[in-house]
């Protein structure tokens, strides 16, 4: 298994920096997620990493050997491309045997072995009987199957994955991040994965490493880029947050109050860090709210909101609801069991133990 | 960005000029020449416009950049190095501060996007050693395509730059104690070459009385000189041309009538190549002997015949046309339904709608079609050669090679240059222009029903009555070859005589050895040269194509176009200075003579070079549409990059390589300009053309059906491969100049 190393990678095209000084380590077996908007740079690392492009200044490496200038075919990583780039003139058995037929001498192969392993990988990706079919005659979902077998089946040191279920329909992305992140559990395969999709970030990285205007802004698991996000692109990029701009007035020992212009009162939150800067943002995740019944005693006394519900939308497994607090207002997630209409007027809380201030002048 | 000129603008070009002539007045009594004040003004204007924000390079369409700065610099270069006075000198005199304008305007804009390029990179605040520069370019380029980068340049740069640049060379080689651009202005003032006034007795057309006593009336158009000549009938085709293939694309592309289809492959027809023999039924057609004469001596008692320029000029008009025809059709064609919907919906129709929706987005398109056919007018060779008609640029070049000495002058390739400066501002002017040509097609999804209306009675009236006889009479010349080759009308006049009808003429090209030596030169040396054209286009169209250096993918490009724009008496008279030098006393040089001239080394090489872009647009055209992560996904699988290539890339677009040869072949076997001067030099090395021709230059009629077979086994070589490539390919046929 590989160790994958970025030190200080940029790449530069004309006057754009594509990628900005990029490092982070994927562990062997790990996988990894580039995440961010598109032209933010993602896929140019991906493509680094694969050896399309070389960067003007930094390193890659690969466990412990340096790969910048190692060209592409000599890297031994398999990529899986966003448009799956299946050779249409070949069948699905030539696309999947193509790169074990390229290695055979080097490997040793005969076309016996070549036929079980593709067999094997077909079995893998549930492609049995596709094999003499033409990648034309194949529905999107089983071209990605078949990309990610060719893919698979040389046993690559590294996997890339560029966009992979990006050009899939929305039940069939869901069933296909599962299987992937099986197989590639099963496999223990290091994987490189880029993506824009948070929420397919989310549910299928070990780690992800934010990205955006070619800098990596974090990186970490999915439980820390999102409940401790270390700036406010972050915070806005992955799931939804309410931001309200303020200024520290009081400092606790692992809280900080903030007051905030726009609703003329203090909210109570926890620093990403200790020393913070005078200005600061505070980022309210809309599933944090609780609605407060009049009925029950208050156990907290902080960050008590009330307003005036502009818009309910009943979603299904959640109510999105903007409430309007005094210049403001907020999207607060609310259970589905309850009856909120617009133009209710509510009190909320927001706990502080889940409120994540930020510093600001960064951006 | 484009400005529109309002009124401020108006006030301040006044202002200017008045501030020129008080300037000019002042200098005149500082005892400053004239001329000297005007130069030292037209400096003097050109920064003070720029320096208030105008830039004329902006003003209309871009292409006009380039296209004045470059016209008004060569127009200077003749007129005041040359020393001509009077209007020329005056104009040239005016067009200067454009001059000064322009190139400054290019230079400040470059040293501005220079200027923000490093102002960006030091923003980026990084420093990309040289090294690490270097190593990021080799990189990306790994040896084949190195191989193919300097091999493709080098091809280029050797056997085309270099013998045009040769032919440059002689052009200004002057008699002992002239001065260096001698030849030019010879060129530019001799009378042979310029005469602007012409004699009493010179008309357009006049009656003559024939031996047997009929009445003929001749007309012959009239003689301004070998260059004006040239520039006349190449604008005279051209706009007629023009005007013809818009409105019967026009009509074809938006009427329905029934017979269309039938119309619509009929007007194709003159696009078949036939050498010579197509001129030679025009000129049959048009004489006392042809059908138009039996119409007027029925209805006025005399014949007619078109001779001398006018009939060069109507020949190409019917040969060319359909150049500017089928461009303009498929620019109509392409034109998105909604667009002429929409100005409907807003309230134009009819003309106003042609000329401010549909002519406009079909313009780019049209264009490129008109200046085609300015180009091909200009080094056209067989309708002269048929009309003998020698005050023309063509002939002339032409005639050199074939003169006793079988040396080519000096004046003659100056000669050369110019026509090369004329094509290559039309080719300039494409070049830019046809950058704007996607606008035709901006929306894109699926097919569109097109717009189709039914012809009203004045409609159909008019394309029975006009529209299907010019179609018709323009196709006829092909017809004509065939009725000839077998023998149903005579090499004279315009009898149909079906008891005649033989084929031995075809047999005789295959039976007689004298005859048929020419047939497999052509081929043997059309396979030859498809060979080579391919491989050089395999390998520039990849590079082209996948590799993005700066400067040297984009001159790649370049390059491998610009054959098109050279005419091919120019490749011709650059070969013949290029190998009558470099390869002075071996077998390749042309002056060698008739017995030692291995002729055929230079024209394969020559074909290969002159049909070069058919086949690189073609085999382009295949790159791509292969995707580059196709490429890269092999790459990834560790496939190195020539097993990419002959692996994966090449056989998968090998139905856009095979066809690129095909249309190659056909361009290569129906060649004329080099293969009737370079060929001409080794008779017994020369291609069919060159039999073709000396058919027509004996000045007897004997062997014309030979010919005319010849004619239609080239027909039935077009044929096969427009089925080739439409049916078994499934690609599209490009005819010559579409």
């Amino acid at each position: 298994m590989t160790r994958v190393r970025l030190e200080n990678v940029t790449k530069v095209y004309g006057s754009v920096i594509a990628v900005n000084k990029v490092s982070f380590e994927v562990e062997s077996g790990e996988l990894f997620t580039l995440l961010g908007p598109s032209g933010c740079g993602k896929t140019t690392t991906l493509r680094i990493i694969a050896g399309f492009e070389v960067p003007e200044h930094g390193r890659v490496f690969f466990d412990d050997e340096d790969v910048t200038y190692l060209k592409p075919y000599r890297r031994n990583t398999a990529m899986v491309f966003q448009n799956y780039a299946l050779w249409p003139h070949m069948t699905v058995f030539d696309n999947i045997a193509y790169g074990l037929r390229i290695k055979k001498k080097k490997l040793g192969l005969t076309e016996e072995e070549i036929k079980k392993r593709v067999k094997w990988a077909l079995e893998l990706m549930k492609l049995d009987g596709l094999e003499n079919r033409y990648p034309l005659q194949l529905s999107g979902g089983q071209q990605q199957r078949v990309a990610l077998a060719r893919a698979l089946v040389v046993e690559p040191r590294v996997l890339l994955l560029d966009e992979p279920l990006s050009n899939l329909d929305a039940k069939l992305r869901i069933e296909m991040r599962e299987e992937i992140k099986k197989l590639q559990k099963k496999l223990g395969i290091t994987t490189i994965y880029v993506t824009h999709d948070q929420v397919e970030a989310m549910s299928i990285s070990d780690k992800i490493a934010v990205m955006n205007q070619g800098k990596l802004l974090q990186y970490g698991t999915p439980h820390e880029v999102y409940f401790r996000p270390q700036n406010l692109f972050v915070a806005d990029f992955l799931g939804r947050s309410n931001i309200l701009y303020g200024v520290v007035s009081e400092k606790q020992e692992e809280y900080v109050a903030v007051h905030i212009p726009e609703l003329d009162m203090d909210i109570i939150g926890v620093p990403i860090k200790q020393d913070l800067p005078k200005k600061v943002a505070v980022v309210i995740r809309p599933e944090i709210v609780e609605l407060i019944d009049d009925r029950k005693p208050l156990i907290h006394r902080d960050n008590i909101l009330e307003g005036r519900v502009d818009i309910a939308m009943f979603q299904g497994e959640k109510i999105e609801a903007r409430v309007n607090v005094g210049k403001t207002s907020l999207v607060v997630y609310l259970p589905n069991t309850l009856n909120i209409i617009s133009g209710m007027n509510i009190k909320i809380l927001l706990p502080k133990k889940n409120i994540i201030i930020i510093p600001t002048e960064e951006t | 960005m484009r400005r529109s000129i309002g009124i401020v603008d108006v006030y301040f070009a006044g202002f200017m000029i008045a501030i020129v002539y008080s300037l000019l007045y002042y200098f005149i009594k500082l005892s400053i020449t004239v001329e000297l004040s005007i130069w030292f003004l037209g400096v003097f204007w050109a920064i003070m416009l720029l320096m208030a924000g105008f830039d004329y390079r902006k003003i209309t369409f871009s292409f006009s950049q380039s296209f004045i700065a470059i016209v008004s610099f060569i127009y200077i270069f003749f007129i005041l190095v040359l020393r001509i006075s009077g209007i020329p000198r005056a104009f040239a005199l005016f067009l200067f501060p454009l001059l000064v304008l322009a190139s400054i305007g290019y230079f400040r804009d470059k040293i501005n996007s220079l200027k923000q390029y490093y102002e960006s990179s030091r923003r980026v605040g990084l420093k990309i050693s040289l090294t690490r520069r270097i190593k990021t370019t080799t990189y990306k380029l790994d040896p084949i395509m190195w191989v193919f980068i300097v091999l493709g340049l080098t091809i280029l740069v050797v056997f085309l730059i270099t013998p045009v640049l040769m032919m440059l060379y002689h052009a200004f080689e002057v008699p002992e104690g002239k001065p260096f651009y001698d030849n030019f202005v010879r060129i530019f003032t001799a009378r042979t070459y310029v005469r602007l006034k012409l004699f009493r007795s010179e008309r357009f057309y006049d009656f003559e009385t024939l031996a047997d006593g009929r009445k003929v009336l001749v007309i012959t158009g009239l003689n301004y000189g070998i260059l004006l000549n040239s520039l006349i009938n190449a604008a005279i085709v051209t706009s007629v041309a023009t005007f013809l293939g818009i409105l019967v694309a026009f009509v074809l592309a938006r009427y329905d009538f029934p017979g269309r289809t039938i119309i619509r492959l009929l007007a194709i027809v003159p696009l078949f190549v036939t050498p010579f023999i197509n001129a030679y039924v025009v000129k049959i057609l048009f004489s006392e002997y042809g059908p138009l004469s039996m119409i007027t001596e029925a209805m006025f008692g005399w014949a007619i015949r078109i001779d001398s320029l006018a009939g060069v000029a109507l020949a190409q008009i019917m040969a060319f046309y359909p150049i500017v025809y089928l461009n303009a059709y498929s620019s109509f064609i392409n034109i998105d339904p909604s667009m002429e919907e929409q100005a409907e919906n807003l309230g134009a129709k009819g003309f106003r709608l042609f000329t401010s929706v549909t002519l406009p987005l079909a313009l780019p398109g049209i264009v490129a079609g008109s200046i085609l056919v300015f180009i091909f007018s200009l080094e056209d060779l067989g309708a002269p050669i048929i009309f003998q008609e020698k005050r023309l640029m063509s002939y002339q070049i032409y005639s050199s090679f074939v003169s006793e000495t079988g040396i080519v002058s000096p004046e003659i390739a100056a000669l050369g240059f110019v026509m090369l400066f004329l094509a290559a501002m039309g080719f300039i002017a494409i070049r830019s222009y046809v950058g704007m040509r996607s606008y035709a097609m901006i929306s894109r999804g699926g097919r569109w029903t097109l717009r189709e209306h039914k012809l009203g009675w004045k409609g159909l009236l008019f394309v029975y009555l006009f529209l299907v006889p010019l179609i018709v009479f323009t196709a006829l010349p092909q017809i004509g070859v065939i009725l000839l080759a077998f023998n149903i009308i005579p090499p004279y006049g315009f009898t149909i005589q079906l008891e005649n009808a033989t084929a031995s003429y075809f047999l005789e090209l295959f039976q007689n050895p004298d005859v048929f030596i020419y047939i497999k030169n052509t081929l043997t040396y059309a396979l030859m040269a498809v060979a080579l054209a391919t491989t050089i286009a395999i390998m520039i169209a990849y590079s082209v194509s996948r590799a993005k250096i700066r400067f040297l993918t984009p001159l790649l490009d370049t390059l491998a176009t610009i054959p098109l724009a050279i005419p091919g008496l120019v490749i011709a008279l650059g070969y013949y200075f290029f190998y009558s030098t470099v390869f002075k006393g071996t077998p390749l040089d042309p002056t060698s003579g008739p017995t030692v001239f291995q002729a055929w080394i230079v024209l394969v090489i020559a074909y290969s070079i002159r049909k070069l872009p058919f086949v690189v647009r073609s085999v382009f055209a295949g790159f791509q549409q292969v995707h580059e992560a196709l490429e890269e996904a092999a790459l990834n699988l560790g496939a190195s990059r020539s097993r990419v290539i002959f692996g994966v890339i090449l056989p998968f677009i090998l139905t856009y390589i095979v066809s690129g040869a095909v249309i190659g072949f056909i361009y290569i076997s129906t060649e004329v300009s080099t293969s009737i001067t370079i060929g001409g030099l080794r008779p017994d090395q020369a291609p069919m053309t060159f039999y073709m021709r000396s058919i027509y230059q004996g000045g007897t009629v004997t062997g014309v059906q030979v010919v005319a077979s010849m004619g239609v086994l080239l027909i039935l070589f077009q044929l096969l491969a427009i089925f080739l490539i439409v049916v078994v390919f499934k690609q599209r046929y490009a005819f010559i100049g579409v």
